[in-house]
């Protein structure tokens, strides 16, 4: 049965309406997507209404190829702008800007692109094929697996804490402080909220993303004078995408990141924001060239946007082998096939296997016409890199002033942002680190969370995360990573490495530092 | 000496937290305690580390080390200063003055005073770049924002 | 209690029905108004659901109001409602979704939500989604008395997810602990969906979860439905006893419906209570209501005030007997 519905599916999609749904998803995904406070799951939230009056495959193939796309659109302004479009572009700001201030801004949309599209195939064909599979693994992660999924993606703060392992540490610690701000999750009680019922529901960490990342470039921007701007302009000749031998060296890193974010994609609660966290810092674990990252690393690239456009394949198994939304923007997805009547559930895959599998076809043909829109688009915002630092500044003001406004439609969390964009600002003055309270605030809720629910199912005992072995594998490698940190750990994998260090540059890209 | 001071007044902060969750109840204040004591940890190693640099730095420069503190050119400070305060005016004045009067404001007045580009380019922009965010957040998005004085 | 509701209900609505034409012509909102729904939640959740489904039958009722669903998420839905309380001009406007428990609960819970249902015009109840409490397919509790007996025999250890403190599934197991005064393992989530999720995987014993959520699951077998905390049998688990009949007497759901400020004009109130009558009387609408397996549960005007108010005492009641518990050192 579920063949037959594979081909059907096939054929629905070569459907014109339907391709032309996937195209115009895939244009209005990448607009928003590029636009600082207007997220995936919002950008699908608003085009819902417009696809009632659709056939159900038709809206649907829309919405995730818009999902898709805004994925990659995020990382936009993340390198053009230091502005991440999304919270799931936050990592791509590390190594993407610097390559953009470089003059390669073509280049560094080029590999974004390129690895948008190998994250997105990968995790369609994961999705294709072993979607009902991989469904069942989602039902292994409650919160005390979830806890041990924290803890590791803690332990990233320290391999992110360029210079001072210290005061990253500080700032990923104070990021998960500012996370327990809000309600807490047992008893009810508000926490740190001065009675004022914006923060309520804690800090929203795109407002606070939002503030600390695009806040003091702007300021930066009008700091600079005229005069060191030759760095930001990119020649628009400037190759865009890698040549294949480069491609051939992406594609190790750009696999395993691909990897990473289908299973981030796949645990209930972690989304693009965590995949491409988790990503970065693998390719830096793995990365002979650490010192690179940060600089304009290819691989700092890649790896962020390949995990977070494989996110999506990956949030939507659960969804659609068992109606687990796999993320928020999953979530409102479900709403959108619900409306059609379709309830989310286990007879998605078979009752409603058409509409389903035109679905899972989309998500692999959308890819395609990111990468094909993307060429188009992404050229013409290369020339925002022409226009002079002090008239960027003022619009990335404006941009993230209306954007933090749209997340709640409240006034509130402009004025959060911005106090975040002071924050930012002074930490970027003295040279604390501000990705690692990116980090903190993501996760301070869900480690609260799952701490909470884990010490509740277990009765207070703290040893019960010992229970699951998928926690207590995941704790190791946290473990693991912790002692990497020490001086200790690396001293002993020098010693091994080095005699091979001499002749293997390692996966570092030929050109990279030109 | 600007790590310090941040240092400082995290450790400030993290105390007052920690004395804020000492009246949740005890599942509420258990990770917010333990996370402002690794953070009062962290922030005086961090100030030690810190004065032992300046310390360092100081004996290796012998008795002639420079001031603590580098201070940056006025003008940039001003214009550094002047723009912090038109950026929390402009947030302010969006549902005071309404976007479709902040916006031009806020896009006007630095490049009236900067000029960086010519009056023409100022214009462009103050049009095009309130332009497509009203179109993109507004008419599309159907954004609740106060568009004009007292609506 | 719920019944007597329904009943009556059906009675005003007939009764509307009858005197309606006159009314009716008298136009409120018409073609070209545009009304603003305040919501409480994101995008996707139960109350954009109930939007999406009945905002186009309302605005054709209406003759052709455009419905405009401005979405203020944030403290369970306390931005949005004490937004609709304190700020919103009283001219039938601007209405929000309202959802029981969760509108009282929030101010019977902190004292820092000011907000009360005395600020509010309540309009229309319009969906109640009844409490159900699903095991998964390999729990070795195979009744509800099972899951009882087990919870009498070393109180405090059965776990219970439910979809956050102050929602219904939270109350409903604490109702249901003073009901049969056994001790359960409560474990919050962050939603509904979370919670079952969590029972499908056995992470925890049981979830206490609303019907029209867990449906899809229970009917494909993955989760095993013990117990409706409804008045009757449902017709879609007609082989699922009711608490009552079980002798617990806990009848609980999530209700959401729709209000607007108070001192909100009387014949705007009135002129879309008479809209949503039709609504819910149009077969074409109760069609895709079912298909969505949302359950209708219409009560109209002063029957829903007086709904709103016996919700409040009661959760009052549950939150002082037991607020020093959740909330102990």
């Amino acid at each position: 049965m579920p063949e037959s519905f594979l081909w059907i599916g096939l054929a629905n999609v070569f459907v014109p309406v339907n391709l032309a749904a996937i195209v115009g998803g895939t244009m209005i995904g990448m607009v928003i997507g590029a636009m600082p406070g207007l997220s995936a799951t919002m950008a699908i939230a608003l085009l819902l209404p417009l696809t009632f009056s659709m056939e159900p495959e038709t809206g649907l193939s829309m919405l995730a190829s818009l999902y898709l796309a805004a994925m990659y659109g995020g990382s936009i302004a993340a390198i053009l702008l230091r502005t991440p479009g999304t919270p799931a572009a936050a990592a791509t700001v590390l190594d993407g800007f610097p390559m953009a201030q470089r003059g390669e801004a073509g280049r560094a949309l080029g590999l974004s692109l390129t690895a948008s599209l190998i994250g997105g195939t990968i995790s369609a064909i994961a999705l294709l094929t072993i979607a009902p599979i991989l469904g069942r693994i989602v039902l292994n992660f409650g919160p005390i697996e979830i806890f041990a999924v924290a803890v590791l993606g803690i332990t990233i703060i320290g391999s992110l804490s360029q210079g001072s392992t210290i005061l990253g540490l500080f700032a990923g610690v104070l990021g998960l402080l500012i996370g327990t701000v809000g309600m807490d999750p047992t008893t009810g009680t508000p926490r740190f909220t001065f009675g004022i019922l914006n923060l309520f529901s804690g800090v929203e960490f795109t407002v606070a993303l939002i503030g600390l990342f695009s806040v003091p470039q702007a300021i930066r921007l009008m700091l600079k004078s005229e005069a060191d701007r030759e760095g930001r302009v990119s020649s628009i000749r400037d190759r865009m995408l890698p040549t294949w031998p480069q491609f051939r060296e992406l594609l190790p890193n750009s696999v395993r990141s691909s990897a990473i974010g289908v299973l981030t994609g796949l645990i209930p609660g972690t989304g693009g924001d965590t995949a491409s966290w988790f990503a970065y810092n693998e390719a830096k674990r793995f990365s002979r060239n650490k010192e690179a990252f940060g600089t304009g690393h290819p691989a700092g690239i890649v790896a962020p946007e390949a995990a977070n456009n494989a996110v999506v394949g990956g949030a939507l198994v659960p969804t659609i082998a068992l109606g687990i939304p796999g993320s928020s923007a999953t979530a409102v997805l479900l709403g959108g096939v619900m409306v059609h009547g379709i309830l989310p559930g286990p007879t998605l895959m078979t009752e409603y296997g058409d509409v389903t599998y035109t679905l899972l076809w989309a998500v692999l043909f959308a890819n395609v016409a990111l990468f094909v829109v993307g060429l188009f688009f992404t050229r013409a915002c290369v020339a925002v890199t022409k226009i002079p630092n002090r008239v960027v500044g003022p619009v990335i003001i404006v941009l993230s002033v209306v954007g933090s406004f749209a997340l709640n439609n409240s006034m509130f969390d402009v004025w959060l942002m911005l106090v975040f964009g002071m924050l930012g600002f002074v930490f970027d003055e003295v040279g604390i680190p501000t990705p690692p309270l990116v980090i903190g605030l993501i996760l301070g809720p869900v480690l609260d969370t799952s701490l909470q629910q884990s010490l509740l199912i277990g009765q207070g005992n703290w040893l019960f995360f010992m229970q699951s072995p998928i926690a207590v594998v995941l704790l190791a490698i946290a473990l693991l990573s912790i002692l990497q940190s020490t001086p200790l750990f690396p001293a002993i994998g020098r010693k091994l490495r080095k005699p091979r260090e001499a002749s293997d540059l390692g996966d570092d890209l030929p050109g990279s530092r030109e | 000496m600007g790590r310090i001071l941040v240092a400082v007044v995290a450790i400030g902060v993290a105390f007052y937290m920690y004395g804020q969750a000492a009246d949740y109840p005890r599942a509420a204040r258990r990770l917010p305690q333990l996370l402002s004591i690794i953070l009062i940890l962290l922030a005086t190693l961090a100030v030690v580390r810190e004065v032992v640099r300046l310390r360092r730095a100081r004996l290796a420069d012998g008795a002639a080390a420079g001031p603590l503190v580098t201070l940056p050119e006025p003008g940039k400070v001003l214009i550094g200063v002047a723009f912090v305060a038109l950026i929390f005016v402009y947030a302010w004045a969006i549902p005071v003055a309404g976007y479709l009067v902040a916006t031009p404001l806020m896009l006007a007045l630095p490049l009236i005073a900067l000029r960086p580009v010519g009056w023409r380019g100022i214009g462009i922009t103050i049009v095009a770049v309130t332009g497509v965010i009203w179109l993109i957040f507004i008419w599309f998005l159907n954004l609740p924002v106060p568009l004009y004085p007292g609506a | 209690m719920r019944t007597s509701y329904i009943l009556a209900s059906t009675a005003a609505a007939a009764l509307v029905a009858a005197i309606s034409p006159a009314a009716a012509q008298e136009v409120h909102y018409g073609s070209g108004d545009s009304v603003t729904v305040l919501q409480g939640f994101a995008p996707g959740g139960g109350s954009d659901t109930l939007a999406q489904l009945v905002q186009p039958y309302l605005a054709e009722e209406l003759g052709g109001v455009t419905f405009v669903n401005q979405y203020q998420p944030g403290a369970t839905g306390a931005i949005a409602w004490t937004q609709l309380a304190k700020q919103v001009e009283p001219d039938g406007e601007t209405i929000s979704i309202t959802n029981t428990p969760m509108l009282m609960t929030n101010y019977i819970m902190n004292d820092s939500i000011t907000y009360t249902i005395d600020e509010l015009t309540p309009i229309a109840n319009v969906v109640t989604d009844p409490g159900v409490a699903v095991v998964p397919a390999n729990s070795p509790f195979q009744t509800f008395e099972d899951l009882m007996a087990a919870a009498k025999e070393n109180p405090g250890t059965v776990t219970i997810g439910n979809s956050g403190v102050g929602g219904d599934d939270f109350f409903t197991s604490v109702l249901l602990e003073q009901a049969a005064d056994v001790k359960f393992q409560k474990v919050p989530f962050e939603g509904d969906g979370p919670s079952w999720t969590a029972a499908m995987g056995g992470k925890i014993d049981a979830s206490f979860n609303n019907v029209g959520i867990t449906y899809p699951q229970v009917k494909e077998g993955n989760l095993r439905a013990l117990v409706v905390f409804a008045e009757e049998r449902l017709d879609e688990l007609p082989d699922v006893p009711t608490a009552k009949e079980l002798g617990y007497d806990v009848v609980a759901g999530s209700s959401r419906g729709y209000s607007g400020p108070a001192g909100m004009p009387e014949e705007a109130r009135q002129h879309l209570i008479d809209a949503f009558t039709r609504v819910v009387e149009n077969p074409e609408f109760q069609e895709a209501a079912a298909a969505q397996a949302i359950n209708i549960d219409f009560i109209p005007g002063d029957d829903y005030a007086a709904f709103l108010k016996s919700q409040e005492e009661e959760f009052r009641g549950v939150w002082e007997t037991i607020k020093d518990d959740v909330q102990a050192d």
